[in-house]
């Protein structure tokens, strides 16, 4: 029974979800893409899947296999990389939403973080990463660059012509980047010189694109102490060959043959992602431009982190549905075993296995997942071009709902994303494991997903400690005002009531769980940290149940088409068989941290 | 050089059809695509193009619904868009007439379709057209270019392949051929978007529609296929051999 993966990108959910559930055409039109329309939607969402299955998926297992070569500082990437990069250059889909005076395509935030994204690391996570991270560096350098900067480096960021990379960690400073040692010394013509060493540099190195431009997180001699002190740093590994201290203007876009003192001493070996580079970069007195004010490197940096938490979250749906897809062909093939209530096909050696409930319940938790997952990433799609609304009221609710949903994005996310791609090779039994299926590479992919950008510990503090307090607890409260709204409309519609019963209860519990945390956690903060990841996971539960009763209540009206009638029997598979875990994780954060801080070091 | 490429929407080959009252419920249809042989048309229409800097002018006649296949099909690059209602059309002459119409209206000078439309599988359109230009029509082409004057296409034969030349209007009716077909790009989706699709009627084009040769008699779905036989144990297998010897003859 041997397959190719097999890849077809949920284009019908996306129109689903944009066009009937939350009515994204309108939205965006009055934001001022006044000629982005349903069709043109279509045209891009159709084109983007076929391009990655046509040319970025057919090399996903080639470049697990083969990988990178780092050898004497440079890395060599597989060649069909090279030629499957540049064909997507060449073809614009790198640069949908960057401005079109950089050549970009102008299009909503929300096409290239949730339908890009989604497509582009199901066929190929690898590749993916490196256009993901470019227009990451595009934003930020688009948004707060000086005006020469942005003109020389911007079209060639936007266009995937040259990469980007984020240069945060150091060997002693992960999550703790206070303690950075990178220094960056001011020079008489405004650039500075940058000496420091970075790890775990994603695309650090690579031979697919003529310069890499580096965002790098340093310090300047008299800096305070901290995370206050930290700037934000342009470094390119190659310095125009023109350029002398007058600036930037005029300068063309011919490159030196040396580098910038940009050096790649290492390459790690990983577990999954064989063809996306994690590099320990050298800088030595390397020559950059400061993005934005100086001391000002956090918030900045944090900016472009949030859309790479929102990529990475993407990352868990993406290969878990992927990882879905694959197993569910197979399941549909395999005969083993009878259906325990009597045979289905007397005929046959044996049953095929979607008669057994347990090989049921974990395709299931996948596609349900999967599709509610979807679901909540499209509205944080349309709420990040919301957030750019000239609305005040608009901006500031969309703003708040970004910031609290960012965390859970990211953490529920590429949780559930490796839960399921786990699930999915459980399904397949002993060929899930093995490698010709495909399924236990999208296994080992989506691993680091849980770990990049802020491990999901660290999200989970951020949703419990930060995001539900700030902005004096606003942010909770534009969402619980149009949930609650929601739940009031629906409490008399009968056909409603196993949806919306159960999603008040949860809203319920969210709202005295969040109160639990803040009362407990001001008087000991090991409560509130004790109890972040399940509350974190609790606060998925809950929008995922949103979302569901949402997309109930459109399938409803749309009854017997067997699209709609699954949609129906999507939402109660999750609110019969998914949801009921909130139980539980209340019962955990309610326990507290004694169970945990109490326990012996000595014993462990 | 004028390019036409005569294009036709067709229910998408993997879409569920579903047949009421004898005919196939167009509401019912999930999905409308190019029909793939006119795929290869535009494919080698574009490359022609390219090659020789000319103008690509995608005609198609069909419902409103079709236009979305022509804005396709400025994805990829064609440059002039008609879309010619099918109002009043009684039969493929009709639609010969009407094309062959747009045709001489904008001066083409090579016309290419597909060997036939996926839904119909008629395969007049391209010869009608042709009959009614007094053009040379080539049929089952994989290719052509156009070199010193002439048409230069490859088409099966007999013992292999045979390389055709014609000169003067000319209409290729394609094959499926071996060249791989271009996808759209984000710029090409972006420019199709903005693009305008001129539509045209009967009326417009001077075309009269009144009167038909041709009529339908009658329609006979397939017969249904009888019911197979089935037998099940060990004990029936003398009856299968026989059966399959006597009755089938495949043994």
């Amino acid at each position: 029974m041997k397959k190719m993966v097999e890849y077809n990108a949920p284009k019908r959910d996306y129109d689903f979800l944009l066009n009937e559930v939350l009515d994204a055409i309108p939205i965006v039109q009055n934001l001022g893409y006044s000629e982005f329309d349903k069709e043109f939607l279509s045209m891009l969402t159709e084109g983007w899947a076929e391009h990655v299955k046509e040319v970025w998926l057919p090399i996903n297992q080639l470049g697990d296999r083969e990988g990178l070569k780092f050898n004497n500082g440079e890395i060599k990437m597989p060649e069909e990389f090279k030629i499957a990069y540049k064909e997507s250059v060449d073809a614009g889909w790198l640069s949908t939403s960057c401005k079109t005076e950089h050549g970009g395509m102008g299009v909503p935030i929300f096409f290239q973080t949730v339908i890009w994204a989604e497509f582009g690391t199901s066929a190929n996570m690898a590749l993916s990463v490196l256009p993901a991270l470019s227009v990451g560096v595009y934003e930020v350098l688009a948004e707060h660059g000086e005006k020469e900067l942005v003109d020389y480096f911007a079209t060639n960021m936007a266009s995937g012509k040259w990469s980007g990379t984020m240069c945060l960690t150091e060997p002693h400073a992960g999550t703790d980047l206070g303690m950075i040692t990178t220094k960056a010394v001011p020079q008489e013509d405004g650039t500075y010189l940058v000496t420091g060493t970075k790890i775990f540099i994603t695309y650090g190195e690579h031979d697919m694109t003529e310069n890499i431009v580096h965002l790098v997180l340093a310090k300047t001699p008299d800096a305070p102490e901290g995370t206050r002190g930290i700037s934000l740093f342009l470094v390119p590994k190659y310095m125009p060959s023109e350029w002398k201290s007058e600036g930037l203007s005029g300068v063309s876009e011919e490159l030196n043959t040396q580098h910038n003192g940009v050096t790649c001493s290492g390459s790690e070996e990983k577990m999954g992602v064989h063809a996306s580079p994690t590099c320990v970069m050298n800088f030595e007195q390397s020559r950059g431009w400061r993005v934005g004010d100086l001391y000002n490197g956090m918030p900045l940096m944090f900016e472009m982190m949030n859309r790479e938490r929102l990529a990475t979250g993407m990352m868990g749906i993406g290969l878990a549905e992927i990882a879905y897809q694959n197993a569910l062909s197979w399941s549909k093939e395999r005969r083993q075993g009878r259906d325990i209530n009597g045979m289905q096909e007397p005929n046959e050696v044996a049953d095929n296995i979607l008669v057994h409930p347990d090989v049921r319940r974990m395709l299931l938790e996948a596609k349900v997942n999967n599709e509610g997952c979807r679901a909540l990433a499209a509205w944080t799609g349309i709420l990040l071009d919301q957030s750019h609304s000239n609305d005040k009221e608009e901006a500031e609710m969309a703003t708040a709902l970004v910031a609290l949903f960012t965390p859970i994005v990211k953490a529920h996310f590429t949780d559930l994303g490796c839960e399921t791609a786990s699930t999915c090779m459980q399904v397949m039994g002993g060929a899930g494991y093995c490698t010709e299926y495909g399924v236990e590479q999208f296994y080992r992919d989506v691993r680091i997903s849980k770990i990049w950008e802020g491990t999901n510990g660290i999200q989970a503090l951020d949703l419990a400690g930060r995001k539900v307090t700030e902005n004096l607890g606003k942010n909770l409260r534009h969402l619980l005002w149009p949930m609650t709204d929601f739940i009031n409309e629906n409490k008399n519609i009968p056909e409603m009531s196993e949806f919306n019963k159960p999603l008040h209860q949860g809203v319920r519990g969210l709202q005295q769980l969040t109160l639990l945390m803040i009362a407990e956690g001001q008087a000991n903060p090991h409560f509130l940290a004790a109890g972040a990841t399940d509350y974190c996971r609790y606060f998925g539960n809950v929008l995922l149940a949103y979302m569901w009763a949402k997309m109930a209540k459109v399938s409803l009206t749309k009854k017997g088409e067997p699209f709609y009638d699954a949609k129906i029997a999507s939402a109660r598979f999750f609110f019969k068989k998914i949801f009921p875990e909130t139980v539980g994780l209340a019962a955990k954060v309610q326990a507290g941290h004694k169970s945990l801080m109490d326990y012996p070091v000595e014993m462990m | 050089m004028n390019i036409a490429v005569l294009l036709k929407q067709v229910p998408d080959t993997t879409a569920k059809i579903i047949i009421s009252e004898g005919k196939v419920d167009e509401n019912s249809v999930s999905k409308w695509s190019m029909s793939p042989y006119d795929e290869y048309a535009l494919e080698s229409g574009l490359q022609m193009k390219d090659a020789n800097n000319g103008l690509l002018i995608a005609i198609t006649c069909g419902p409103d619904r079709s236009k979305k296949m022509l804005t396709d099909a400025a994805a990829v690059g064609a440059d002039t868009l008609i879309h010619i209602s099918d109002e009043g059309v009684k039969d493929s002459t009709h639609t010969q007439q009407l094309l062959a119409a747009v045709i001489k209206k904008f001066d083409a000078n090579v016309i290419l379709c597909g060997k036939q439309a996926a839904d119909t599988n008629g395969g007049s359109t391209g010869p009608g057209v042709a009959e009614i230009l007094d053009a040379a029509c080539v049929t089952l082409v994989s290719e052509v270019s156009f070199t010193d004057g002439k048409y230069i296409t490859m088409r099966p034969s007999n013992n292999g392949t045979e390389k055709v030349s014609v000169d003067g209007i000319s209409v290729f009716a394609f094959d499926k051929g071996t060249t791989e077909l271009r996808r759209p790009n984000v710029r090409g989706i972006m420019m199709a978007k903005k693009k305008a699709i001129e539509s045209m009627t009967s009326t417009d084009l001077g075309v009269d529609l009144s009167s038909s040769n041709v009529t339908l008699d009658s329609q006979t779905p397939p017969p249904e296929k009888a019911a197979g036989q089935k037998f099940d144990g060990a004990e029936h297998v003398p009856t299968v051999v026989s059966k399959l010897r006597n009755e089938a003859n495949v043994i």
